[in-house]
């Protein structure tokens, strides 16, 4: 009977609430303010600040209560009469604020919180206008928490929100409080620093100046900005936040509040990425390659040197001979314009958001199961699952605001089972399963997980459940478990785990779920009955799919070879769409090295770094006849292209984006475009105009309109778009794909190294952020016995050698690391032009790892 | 009409006795009000630390905004001000100030002021963007009559 609607009374305002919440929750939302420093919403009640006190005069039962009620503790009763102006409430609220501003320093003009600080305004609103204090001041000793966290302990009230917030949602810990009663002292403990990658929040969250934010210390002061609300746009999880600016420049990002997606809490990378806008490696002009060297040239005559070299290819070997990779980094409108710039101007099919293997893999394996990309699950439904099962997702570090709802599941009593080569940490000192299998082996170990499953009783039911049923029914459990390096005894647990009877199930797929692992997942799903979820690395992957940025799908995910949705297409662009699939970004490495795509245009992609086939990706770009780089930020491609446009990143920009979960969001923009950059539906609207061949949308409302038109489900949020957005759920039903697994790699020697996505390292835009600088350095992770044995200890320097290219990298010693197993962060091996290239080699690439120091050299693996 | 002419030779005569409100300017110069509000100091403490700690109160409370503040944190080995925070830039476009004393009440240690001074022509509209240098006195004791003005306001003692 929790949301049983009841109402009562505060000062003679009737209010409605849930049964037992608390009366402060729904006073607030009523617009009743009670002053509060210690409650909130997403925390844990601790009723400790009394700022909150209230007169029960009737509790419901006719009687009141004898003594003040704290309103954040105290539940919602029907017919409950409670009063906050009482001169009994007031004389309380102003010894409170007395006590309180006892050793609070009145520096408001130094401290950065002024003008937004809850105990200034309530100060102002429920305290004594006169001070009797003559005492002296409670003074800590100074300290340092972090480059992010400023501390200033002397303006801490003690609300404990930092602690609640780094114990409950964070885990981690960090906070702590030392000494009693007066000299209460809040900190960190010595020896734990504060390295969490979710670590801002406190600064959100501190009800005064005691924790704020070192980056964005004295540079502005909050009644001089304005601020957009809107999504996060560094990765696909679309956390909401407010981006705040004065004058042309972005000035800090704070969290905004979006119970679906991330409560109320933003990671990190999203709360100083922003950084990147301004940086030094933003692409501020149009570039044209004149005898050999990029020279800046004026967007007409970019334009025209496009338009010259694409006519000629088109004439001499037609649309086919142009492919576009890209979209993942735009909006949907642009990513649409793309497409239609692609089909109808160009008439080629060949373009592909999917730049990364791992991304192909990922959608062809959903295409295959479901017909369809995304919808099939909610981050909300991941928040309160009673199971999930985690696949190659490393949530702290990929999708920091996914690991804040996998630990809120499992607060609630998930059981949580990770198939992982590492023993992932999510924080959680119980209720995590790990299935540890060989690097590339996911796949074997998630049949042995779905075998189990069908010991314990589930059943495959509906399209394809008969092979799948089969599959499993021929197969061996100990035999998969063997040859995946997982044990049996575990894998059973994990299944009886993740089966409790009637409960929601949430898989979530992360960049590890490759190749095979990702149509495994979609069984496991399919066989659980569970909402599944692929987490991919570009923030609008979804949306530019939705868009028909793919070979062989038009706008709305309709097949290229239904005649219908070809008419549609040619309806509202008036050029005819060709028939024939395209190239997929797969493709199109051997078909410019062959000669039959003549022309690339890349649209805010970095294939040269980002694709871990660097090596035959860079020789395919050479090979290009003409490049094309549309992009933000300078990065590895650059050096291909022969034009270079400048594109806003999504701070810049208006429209909407998709997240992974397939809902829709309203993104404003935040500052004004730098340099010379336009809006890329603009650019290709342009670019088509100097083709000769207008294309008809030439304003973002003619964009939205054919996008509602041709995308059926998008017809609703591009008109009106709620503020928290809206999900595009899709039915959640598919068909079971039983393939044969990949033989077995046999048990490799030596030293396996994989390379895992890390937000913060991962792509240009996070590389040219000033603020994430200070966040974990890129390292070589070596499990303890393997650094003892390259005689590395933390933080040394060690030279990893793949491939017949070496790198040198700190060393970072991992225990959650199986011995035999290093691990590096992807993006940032790749940024360095030359790096490392992990190909695709099964089971982790084999490396070499010595200590680069004068340390004994010891030759490992091979 | 020869009664309305010697009513105003009348007029001209009482005149001539009064005594003169002519000044000889700029050989004779008047000595202004308590409280007038001419152009603006920036003021220091006695130990010769500026006051202004850059809260930017004054460049919110301007109902013109001609004053334009930037913060920085100060180098704890050699501090501007007081405190953590000082004003790395202060600038005042005197050109479009109303002169209206918001900028003083507003600010909470007592060192943007008005002063006495209001001859400050200049030859080229952009001399009159006042910075840093230009607002800030050597001494706050020289200015008896301004260290009176922020006297009688209460300021904050926190520093």
């Amino acid at each position: 009977m929790a949301d049983q609607e009841i109402t009562f009374t505060l000062n003679g305002e009737a209010v409605a609430a849930k049964k037992g919440e608390p009366v402060l929750e729904a006073a607030l939302r009523r617009g009743l303010h009670i002053p509060h420093f210690c409650y909130h919403s997403y925390l844990s009640v601790v009723g400790q600040c009394r700022a909150c006190l209230v007169d029960v005069l009737d509790a419901g039962n006719g009687k009141p209560v004898p003594k003040l009620q704290p309103a954040c503790a105290t539940p919602a009763i029907q017919g409950m009469v409670i009063s906050t102006v009482s001169p009994r409430v007031k004389e309380a609220q102003e010894g409170v604020f007395e006590f309180l501003l006892k050793n609070h320093p009145l520096d408001c003009p130094v401290c950065d919180q002024g003008g937004e600080c809850p105990l200034q305004d309530q100060t102002m609103a429920y305290a004594k206008a006169v001070s009797r204090t003559h005492e002296l001041r409670r003074i800590y000793p100074r300290k340092e928490l972090s480059a992010y966290v400023k501390p200033e302990m002397n303006r801490c009230v003690h609300c404990t929100r930092c602690i609640r917030f780094t114990h409950e949602i964070d885990g981690g810990g960090e906070f702590g409080w030392a000494s009693r009663g007066d000299r209460t002292e809040v900190g960190i403990f010595e020896d734990l620093p504060l390295t969490s990658i979710v670590s801002g929040n406190v600064i959100d969250i501190c009800p005064v100046g005691a924790l704020t934010d070192n980056k964005y210390r004295f540079t502005a002061r909050v009644w001089e900005m304005a601020h957009a609300e809107g999504p996060c746009t560094l990765c696909s999880v679309g956390c909401r936040q407010r981006v705040w600016r004065a004058g042309d420049e972005l000035k800090r990002v704070t969290a905004g509040e979006n119970p679906a997606v991330n409560d109320a809490w933003i990671c990190d990378v999203g709360r100083y990425g922003w950084s990147g806008v301004h940086a030094g490696e933003r692409i501020l002009r149009p570039l044209i390659r004149r005898e050999g060297r990029l020279q800046p040239a004026s967007w007409p005559e970019a334009l025209g040197h496009i338009a010259r070299r694409l006519g000629a290819i088109l004439r001499e070997s037609g649309g086919g001979a142009v492919a576009g990779l890209g979209g993942a980094w735009a909006t949907n409108e642009s990513a649409f314009q793309f497409g239609a710039f692609f089909r109808e101007v160009l008439g080629s099919n060949s373009v592909d958001c999917r730049v990364h293997p791992r991304d192909l893999a990922q959608t062809e394996a959903q295409l295959a199961a479901f017909g369809a990309v995304g919808g099939q699950g909610s981050i909300a439904g991941l928040g309160r699952a009673k199971g999930i099962l985690l696949v190659g997702s490393d949530p702290f570090e990929e999708h920091p605001i996914l690991a804040l709802q996998v630990r809120k599941a499992a607060r609630g009593g998930a059981a949580v089972v990770s198939v992982h080569p590492r023993r992932i940490d999510l924080r959680l000192h119980s209720g995590l399963r790990h299935l540890c299998p060989l690097p590339g082996e996911e796949a074997r170990a998630l049949r042995a997980l779905a075998k189990a499953l069908a010991e314990a009783g589930a059943a495959p039911s509906g399209e394809g459940a008969e092979g799948y049923a089969h599959a499993l029914a021929s197969a061996d459990l100990d035999a998969l478990c063997r040859e995946a390096d997982i044990d049996p005894r575990e894998a059973r647990e994990a299944a009886r785990a993740l089966r409790p009877e009637g409960a929601e199930v949430v898989v979530l797929a992360g960049p590890g779920a490759q190749a095979e692992a990702a149509a495994e997942a979609a069984n496991l799903a399919l066989l659980l009955r569970a909402e599944l979820l692929f987490a991919s690395t570009g923030p609008n992957l979804q949306g530019a799919l939705d868009m028909g940025l793919h070979p062989a799908l038009l706008p709305g995910g309709r097949p290229l070879g239904d005649a219908a949705a070809r008419e549609a297409c040619q309806g509202a662009w008036g050029g005819p769409v060709g028939a024939a699939p395209g190239l997929s970004s797969a493709q199109v490495w051997d078909a410019l090295n062959e000669r039959r795509v003549r022309a690339l245009y890349l649209f805010g992609c970095d294939p040269a770094a980002e694709h871990p086939e660097g090596a035959r990706v860079r020789r395919a770009l050479e090979a290009a006849e003409f490049v094309v780089l549309h992009a933000s930020h300078a990065n590895a491609s650059l050096d291909y292209a022969e034009v270079v446009l400048p594109a806003p990143t999504l701070y810049e920009e208006e429209g909407s984006v998709t997240n992974l979960e397939r809902r829709v969001q309203r993104l404003r923009r935040a500052v004004k475009p730098l340099g010379e950059a336009r809006e890329p539906w603009r650019a290709f609207a342009e670019l088509s105009r100097a083709m000769e061949a207008p294309m008809r949308a030439h304003a973002l409302d003619r964009v939205r309109l054919q996008a509602r038109l041709l995308c059926a489900d998008y017809a609703g949020p591009l008109s009106r778009l709620p503020e928290e957005g809206v999900r595009l759920a899709r039915e959640r039903r598919g068909a079971f794909r039983a393939a044969a697994l990949p033989p077995a790699a046999p048990p490799a020697g030596g030293l396996r190294l994989i390379l895992a996505p890390a937000l913060w390292l991962s792509g240009s835009f996070a590389a040219s952020a000033v603020h994430l600088k200070d966040m974990p350095r890129a390292a070589l992770r070596l499990s303890p016995p393997d650094a003892d044995r390259i005689g590395a200890g933390e933080g040394d320097e060690a030279e990893v050698e793949l491939g017949g290219r070496s790198l040198r990298l700190p060393v970072r010693v991992d225990a959650s690391l199986p011995v035999g197993l290093a691990q590096a962060p992807e993006g940032y091996l790749a940024a360095l032009r030359g790096g490392l290239d992990a190909g695709a080699a099964r089971g982790g690439a084999a490396v070499k790892v010595r200590a680069a120091a004068a340390a004994p050299r010891v030759k490992v693996g091979g | 009409m020869l009664a309305e002419i010697a009513r105003g030779l009348w007029l001209t005569l009482k005149h001539s006795w009064r005594s003169r409100v002519t000044v000889q300017y700029p050989d004779e110069r008047e000595e202004m009000p308590k409280g007038y509000r001419g152009l603006h100091k920036l003021l220091r403490w006695e130990d010769g630390l500026e006051r202004c700690v850059g809260c930017k109160l004054c460049s919110a409370a301007c109902p013109v905004d001609c004053i334009f503040v930037e913060s920085a944190e100060n180098d704890p080995a050699r501090p501007t001000s007081k405190g953590e925070r000082y004003a790395s830039v202060y600038e005042i476009n005197e050109l479009r100030c109303i002169f209206c004393g918001y900028c003083e009440e507003a600010c909470p240690v007592g060192a943007i002021v008005l002063g006495n001074e209001y001859e400050f022509c200049q030859d080229h509209r952009d001399k009159f963007l006042y910075a840093k240098r230009d607002l800030l006195v050597r001494r706050t004791e020289d200015y008896p009559e301004l260290k009176a003005r922020y006297d009688e306001k209460r300021l904050l003692t926190y520093v």
